[in-house]
């Protein structure tokens, strides 16, 4: 399987460049660069798309027989790149049609070809075509090694709000159980029964959400978490019984029954092992919760979500106390969108606050958590998630960082949201995408 | 915090088989099959440098393809952390490091393992 995301500012800007007029070309060509990377067992891959290169206007050659014709200076930019970067190529152009495009006779004969020479110049990438309609894309790509093109199966766009382009067909139809939330939106629930969501941690926080995307009815589900459950965690893990706790049963286990007794057609990937020994299921996802306690923890998940464009939602719950006052209960949910500020970038991870976790060699300890308030930040990350994803608000346009304080119930934007940077987060460049590139000194 | 050019050319005469890459804004360099000082197993492995703070607290960090085997006991307290793409261990282990080069900390790092 074959996935292609494209983060929201580069679909836009190929989108901007493509629908311009030309003085003289019926269409307009640009090449989207790509890092792509594999799963061990070699039947997934991720195509990443870093940039975007327009045709420039003059590269254009004047042919009234095809749409758009380009010179030889605008194919040497391109191989030029493909072999000083290591990225894959993609020519891209757009079909001014809704629905699923098709590469014409003469996109079938001109175009791979064309790619297939930029292969040759730079044979360990993936290259290929990419095709744009108004609302769906089409993706060739010629891998490493092979000698015919297949067609990438989901094409999506990572941004405010995530796009599908393309995806396998949804066999999950049940109108009945969604017809309290067709508020949502007229694809929403081909949408919900499409994407795959990753939850890290099952415990207080993950148990409440895995619990919510049953009932809304997610049916693409990777639970990760390799702890079991204790009597400890009775007080807050929704789903676990006495019993349970008796056995030491896995907590992805647990979810894993709460999702299915909701929602029996749901397809649950159990991971019972930290996400860093097998991190393809994790890299398969398209939103991930982190529920996970830590600083660093939830930055190694930041570093892997980011790698491979993926959105992800924190949460988090603390208590304090000083002297005589009461106990504060507080809490986060943020939204890290690649491109977008990072957990460093507003403020929520800093370098003291990895030092002293350091200084306690990492271990969080028995934190203390309650069952209303991961609830609680549980259903509010729940709903970034949704609106992310469905867009039913047509408002979540930036970051999101939502501050709770249990003890008064208010959840607000953090004030630090207004004090933003604008501009690309300096931490996750896309040329950081995919596979890591090691250079030599 | 970019490495200055001289420090960077040290490294590469003693490996010349250095690489380095960048992840979440922190510089790295990749040293396969280093040789671990005498006593230790396996005598070589591949090491990940960070030369400044590294984004789990610590103000450098060596990071072992595996755990290794010495006479002194040490705090593995990393084990399995995901870096570029791989999972790496590393002993608890701070050095007073200002002003140090890369060279000199990838020294005192090792030293713990004497």
């Amino acid at each position: 399987m074959t996935t292609c995301r494209i983060p929201r500012s580069i679909a836009q800007e190929m989108r901007d460049d493509l629908t311009r007029p030309h003085a003289f070309a019926a269409e307009r060509i640009g090449f989207a660069f790509t890092r792509s990377s594999r799963s061990v067992d070699g039947r997934s891959t991720w195509i990443l798309v870093t940039g975007y290169d327009p045709v420039l206007d003059d590269e254009y050659i004047d042919d009234p027989t095809v749409g758009a014709r380009i010179n030889s200076s605008a194919i040497r930019r391109v191989m030029q790149r493909v072999i000083t970067t290591g990225e894959g190529a993609f020519h891209v152009h757009i079909h001014e049609h809704e629905g699923e495009p098709g590469l014409s006779y003469v996109d079938r004969e001109e175009l791979r070809p064309l790619m297939q020479s930029i292969r040759n110049a730079s044979p360990t990438s993936d290259h290929g075509i990419l095709l744009l309609s108004q609302d769906s894309a089409r993706m060739e790509v010629l891998s490493p090694g092979t000698t015919s093109f297949k067609c990438a199966s989901h094409i999506s766009v990572i941004g405010y709000p995530m796009g599908l382009l393309c995806h396998e067909e949804s066999r999950h139809h049940d109108e009945e159980r969604f017809s309290r939330q067709s508020f949502l939106g007229e694809d929403s629930e081909e949408r919900i029964s499409t994407y795959r969501i990753g939850i890290v941690g099952l415990g207080g926080g993950g148990s409440h959400i895995a619990q919510q995307l049953a009932h809304i009815g997610f049916v693409h589900l990777a639970l990760f978490d390799s702890d079991c459950v204790e009597a400890s965690n009775l007080n807050r893990l929704v789903g676990a019984t006495a019993a349970d706790a008796r056995k030491g049963t896995a907590k992805a286990d647990i979810a894993a029954r709460v999702i299915k007794g909701i929602n029996p057609k749901a397809k649950i990937d159990v991971v019972k092992k930290r996400w860093q020994d097998d991190p393809d299921r994790l890299k398969a996802c398209d939103l991930i919760f982190g529920c996970v306690d830590g600083f660093a923890e939830r930055r190694d998940l930041e570093v892997v979500a980011r790698r491979y464009l993926i959105p992800y939602v924190d949460i988090g719950l603390d208590v304090h106390q000083s002297g005589d006052e009461p106990p504060r209960m507080a809490g986060q949910i943020i939204l890290s969108m690649p491109g977008g500020p990072c957990l460093t970038c507003i403020g929520f991870l800093t370098e003291t606050k990895l030092i002293r976790e350091a200084e306690r060699y990492g271990v969080a300890g028995p934190r203390p958590q309650v069952v209303w308030a991961n609830g609680i930040l549980a259903s509010t990350a729940v709903g970034v998630g949704i609106d992310l994803l469905t867009d039913w608000t047509r408002s979540l346009r930036g970051p999101v960082y939502l501050s709770y304080d249990s003890n008064t119930g208010e959840i607000q934007p953090h004030k630090r949201l207004a004090y933003l940077s604008s501009g690309p987060c300096p931490h996750f460049p896309f040329s950081q995408l995919g596979d890591p590139v090691f250079k030599p000194l | 915090m970019a490495i200055p050019e001289d420090q960077i050319a040290e490294l590469k005469d003693a490996f010349p088989g250095i690489l380095g890459a960048e992840e979440a804004g922190i510089p790295y360099f990749l040293i396969p099959q280093l040789g671990m000082p005498n006593g230790v197993t396996p005598a070589a492995v591949d090491v990940l440098l960070c030369p400044m703070a590294d984004r789990h607290g610590y103000p450098s960090r060596l990071f072992f393809a595996q755990q290794v085997q010495s006479k002194k006991s040490l705090n593995w307290n990393t084990n399995g952390v995901r870096i570029l793409e791989r999972n790496w261990f590393a002993y608890s282990w701070k050095i007073n490091q200002p002003g140090l080069r890369p060279m000199q900390i990838l020294a005192l790092h090792l030293k713990a393992l004497q």
